[in-house]
């Protein structure tokens, strides 16, 4: 757009003051290409005003149910916001509850299990008596997961011992541990009781150290 | 704005807006991809104008109406990958002479399917500023804000365009040229 366009523009536009566009009127009347544009201008400016036309008169009803609805789904977002954080409120307590109720080792055998029943129920050490172990109470048989257990307590060194024979061999829990490095000997603490194993078809239980357990099951005998 | 209106916020939108209807549904119409779909752009410009009200301050809200069609037009011809067939500059220049009194009355007399046919084929720039102005009623002030140009550059884009729609509308018909200086001050 050159000068001559650019000043069209702006007195079209009416941005003239009264003198210049006077000035420009006269003008016009002796300028064709001027002339021209201005009738250029005119008559595109009174087409298009020809496609001035009202909106659609359902237009305003499908605009204002169209609003309504969006406010009504902006209205229900805080609900499910809210409804979404106590699913996932429950969900973590749900959660939470059954990491405290599972217990913190792996669900034993029944063998084992029915080891630490046993060792719940050992009598209270009595007085120390002569040295070396020393049987308590008869011996008994417990048949658990396919396997026969022959259970029995001594005391030894003033410590309740639970003595156990089995005839498969124990399988050695998850989180059993060697009692030393590269040792086949292994032992595990369950609800405060020490399984050792000094091989594969015995065990020994008492509420002690696995290490001092292991020194008194070497003075018991064997099968 | 909108922190000071009373009454669900819906209906304060729907109160400041609903009367720019006419207006914002003429800027629709030739910014749409498809005149066709105008109603659609107009409810999505409604839509997403009542989304932001909140960010609205409240001034002069039919350009802010306006400004929103045209950015959802935008992307919506963009999506499509369509786009009005424009003119080249040479193309309407290369139109032997000028307008005479019998090509006004040809003009005058076309429906407005053929001038929304010439409209949407100026290059978009034109057709924006002569959309505002001329059909929808915007000053030159308020389509440069809605554009983001200077308001000199609104009025030479809409002189040119409405150059170009007189010359392709005269082109639409045979013409026969005839003389004389019919309104020439």
């Amino acid at each position: 757009m050159d000068g001559h366009d650019r000043r069209l523009a702006v007195f079209l536009a009416g941005d003239l003051d009264d003198a210049t566009a006077a000035g420009f009127d006269e003008h016009l009347i002796s300028c064709e290409r001027c002339w021209q544009a201005v009738r250029e201008d005119r008559a595109g400016r009174a087409a298009a005003a020809r496609l001035r036309q009202p909106a659609p008169t359902e237009l305003a009803s499908r605009v204002r149910l169209a609003v309504e609805q969006a406010n009504g789904r902006r209205r229900r977002q805080p609900a499910r916001l809210v409804l979404a954080a106590c699913v996932l409120l429950l969900a973590t307590a749900v959660a939470a509850v059954l990491a405290l109720a599972r217990p913190d080792w792996p669900v034993d055998s029944p063998a084992i299990a029915a080891v630490v029943t046993a060792a719940h129920r050992m009598p209270a050490p009595s007085a120390a008596s002569a040295p070396g172990p020393a049987a308590s109470g008869q011996p008994w048989t417990v048949l658990a997961g396919g396997s026969h257990l022959r259970l029995q307590y001594y005391l030894l060194d003033g410590v309740e011992l639970l003595v156990v024979h089995a005839d498969r061999p124990f399988a050695m829990p998850e989180d059993a541990r060697p009692v030393a490095a590269g040792a086949m000997p292994w032992a595990l603490t369950r609800d405060g009781v020490t399984l050792y194993c000094p091989h594969d078809t015995m065990l020994v239980a008492a509420a002690i150290p696995a290490e001092r357990l292991a020194a008194l099951a070497r003075q018991l005998p064997e099968g | 704005m909108n922190g000071d209106a009373s009454g669900p916020p819906h209906r304060t939108f729907l109160d400041a807006t609903l009367p720019h209807l006419d207006a914002i549904y003429r800027v629709a119409r030739h910014a749409a991809a498809d005149p066709a779909q105008a109603d659609d752009l107009v409810q999505e410009t409604y839509l997403r104008a009542f989304t932001h009200f909140d960010q609205h301050r409240g001034e002069n809200t039919r350009a802010w109406l306006a400004a929103i069609c045209l950015n959802v037009a935008r992307s919506q011809l963009r999506r499509a990958a369509r786009r009005p067939v424009e003119v080249p500059a040479s193309e309407a220049g290369d139109l032997a002479g000028g307008l005479d009194e019998v090509a006004e009355r040809v003009i005058a007399a076309l429906d407005r399917a053929e001038i929304e046919a010439a409209l949407a084929r100026l290059p978009a720039e034109q057709r924006y500023c002569v959309v505002l102005m001329d059909v929808a009623g915007y000053t030159a002030r308020e389509a440069a804000q809605i554009l983001g140009c200077p308001r000199g550059t609104v009025l030479a884009r809409a002189h040119r365009g409405r150059r170009k729609l007189a010359r392709l509308l005269a082109g639409t018909e045979a013409c026969h040229r005839a003389g004389g200086d019919y309104g020439r001050p």
